[in-house]
């Protein structure tokens, strides 16, 4: 459905992706993480077309993106959902469903994105929770075979967040779609991902199934000075610079314990729940 | 067709619910001619010479507020964005855009007309009507690139004071608030140089008498101005899409 390959894109002298290779299948959600500047929304804006790839290649549906077939047949959600200020929400959907040969029907979107009440309300008048669940449904709006959502539910509540989740996974399943979605929100990608592609510096950091991801995240990040050798006390000791060893580890008791039965001294303990960047980091260090 | 039909609706809506916006547009030469031309023209030949040329700057308007400040705003909304992933042509905003500009020219000029038939002795005979209105629809397709030339080379936030900086003066150098021969020396040298003063003839000749030479060399010099901004256009899409998407 979606295959990305040796995609680099750079801007002036800064590279914002290098040589990125991946393929989504049908029927597959997968969420694009990645801290700030990681070139997430460079991808999203290439898979839309805005911009042109410095090297390399996308093809959607075995067509090199900015096909005009490519247009019927994908749902685009931008990362900022704007629309023209005095049109009623179901002008704006009515108007976007003529431009495809089959589009959902408006009724059900309405009902999936909580639109109902929404529909004769002019879009300048929609809070920011509104109107991004307006771009939401339109993405889906002309029955398209990729889905693609750039920060799906920023600003959404929790309770539409979850209506989303049943919709989405429901409409890629039933339509043997493909729907690729950025998040910043572990919860999200989680919930909805079948699969995780993690982008650090704009390269293909990891990727992951939301089941490991869940246990890298559920680890404690433990630090502490020893003057000791603790790498050769356990392997999953990290030398770091000034006596300081690090570990990750699911269950951290065990390991202090091994240091009070072994009578190690040490000191500044400090133990934490891991950063997504560290989860990212372990992964790789895990794949390598 | 079907889509095209749709999208003219669906921003003609749009602007209609902007009474604030829409209104001035519509009125804004109507009340420079009441103020200007209608205390001026008192015989038939003049009423009708000032009222072409209040017709002409409507036209102007549209091309800047319209076509102008209109695409200025475009660039800078997250709603063309996501227009541009629809299953649409690329031209066909645009399409939309002019037939809607197309159509407020016309009623714009249409309520300067209107005023002309009631305060002033200005008379248009049925085909005098039909060769205005048919060379003020050239005028907004002529003129179309202008504006959008114009769209492509400002920011949205210093469009509406550059639109009001470069339209009020350029139409009066062409003579469309007053008659040419009455501007001074070099200004009437000047005007020569101007789209406005160009168009404005055609417009003059689409209502004087038919023994009156047609201005070619004018139609020509529109013609001309056309296709100069028209390039203005490509190479100010060229500069944002190397600018802001590259």
């Amino acid at each position: 459905m979606i295959k990305i390959t040796n995609l680099s894109k750079s801007f002036h002298n800064r590279v914002a992706l290098k040589s990125l290779s991946f393929s989504l299948p049908s029927g597959e959600k997968v969420a694009l993480l990645g801290p700030n500047g990681a070139g997430k929304s460079t991808l999203i804006s290439l898979l839309c077309g805005f911009r042109r790839a410095s090297s390399g290649n996308i093809h959607i549906l075995d067509l090199p993106v900015g096909h005009p077939e490519l247009k019927s047949q994908v749902g685009f959600c931008l990362q900022e959902s704007e629309f023209p200020s005095y049109s009623r929400v179901s002008e704006v959907m009515n108007w976007v469903a003529k431009h495809y040969p089959e589009p959902l029907k408006k009724e059900e979107l309405a009902e999936a994105f909580s639109l109902k009440h929404l529909l004769d309300r002019q879009t300048g008048g929609l809070s920011g929770g509104e109107r991004r669940r307006l771009g939401l449904a339109l993405a889906f709006l002309g029955r398209p075979q990729v889905v693609i959502l750039d920060e799906p539910t920023t600003a959404v509540d929790l309770e539409n967040r979850h209506r989303f989740y049943d919709f989405a996974t429901d409409y890629i399943s039933r339509e043997k779609a493909t729907l690729f979605f950025s998040t910043h929100q572990m919860d999200e990608a989680e919930r909805l991902g079948d699969r995780l592609i993690i982008l650090h510096q704009g390269q293909l950091l990891a990727e992951s199934t939301p089941q490991d991801m869940r246990s890298l995240l559920r680890s404690r990040s433990v630090r502490l000075r020893c003057s000791r050798d603790l790498e050769a006390l356990d392997a999953s000791w990290t030398r770091e610079r000034d006596s300081f060893y690090s570990c990750y580890d699911p269950a951290p008791e065990r390991l202090l314990k091994k240091l009070f039965e072994e009578q190690i001294e040490f000191s500044q303990l400090e133990v934490s729940p891991p950063s997504i960047e560290e989860a990212f980091m372990h992964l790789t260090e895990k794949g390598q | 067709m079907k889509l095209l039909a749709h999208s003219f609706y669906f921003q003609l809506i749009e602007l209609l619910r902007q009474p604030g916006y829409t209104i001035p547009t519509l009125a804004f030469p109507s009340l420079f001619y009441f103020l200007f031309a209608v205390p001026e023209s008192q015989d038939p030949s003049q009423a009708t010479f000032m009222t072409g040329s209040f017709c002409a700057f409507a036209i102007f308007g549209v091309v800047f507020f319209q076509f102008g400040i209109g695409t200025a705003q475009d660039r800078a909304s997250k709603w063309t964005l996501y227009v541009r992933t629809l299953p649409a042509p690329p031209w066909f905003p645009l399409l939309t855009r002019a037939l809607i500009a197309t159509l407020i020219g016309l009623l714009s000029a249409s309520l300067v007309i209107l005023l002309g038939l009631w305060l002033t002795p200005a008379t248009w005979s049925a085909m005098e009507l039909f060769q205005l209105y048919g060379t003020l629809i050239l005028g907004c397709l002529c003129f179309a690139p202008m504006g959008i030339a114009f769209g492509y080379w400002v920011s949205e936030k210093t469009a509406l004071p550059l639109a009001n900086l470069i339209y009020l003066p350029l139409s009066y150098i062409g003579g469309l608030l007053t008659p040419p021969q009455m501007l001074p020396e070099a200004l009437h040298r000047a005007s020569q140089w101007t789209p406005t003063r160009h168009y404005g003839e055609l417009v003059w000749a689409s209502t004087a008498p038919a023994s009156q030479n047609y201005p070619w060399e004018s139609l020509i010099i529109v013609f001309g101005f056309s296709i100069l901004f028209l390039i203005f256009t490509l190479v100010g899409y060229r500069r944002e899409q190397v600018l802001v998407w590259n």
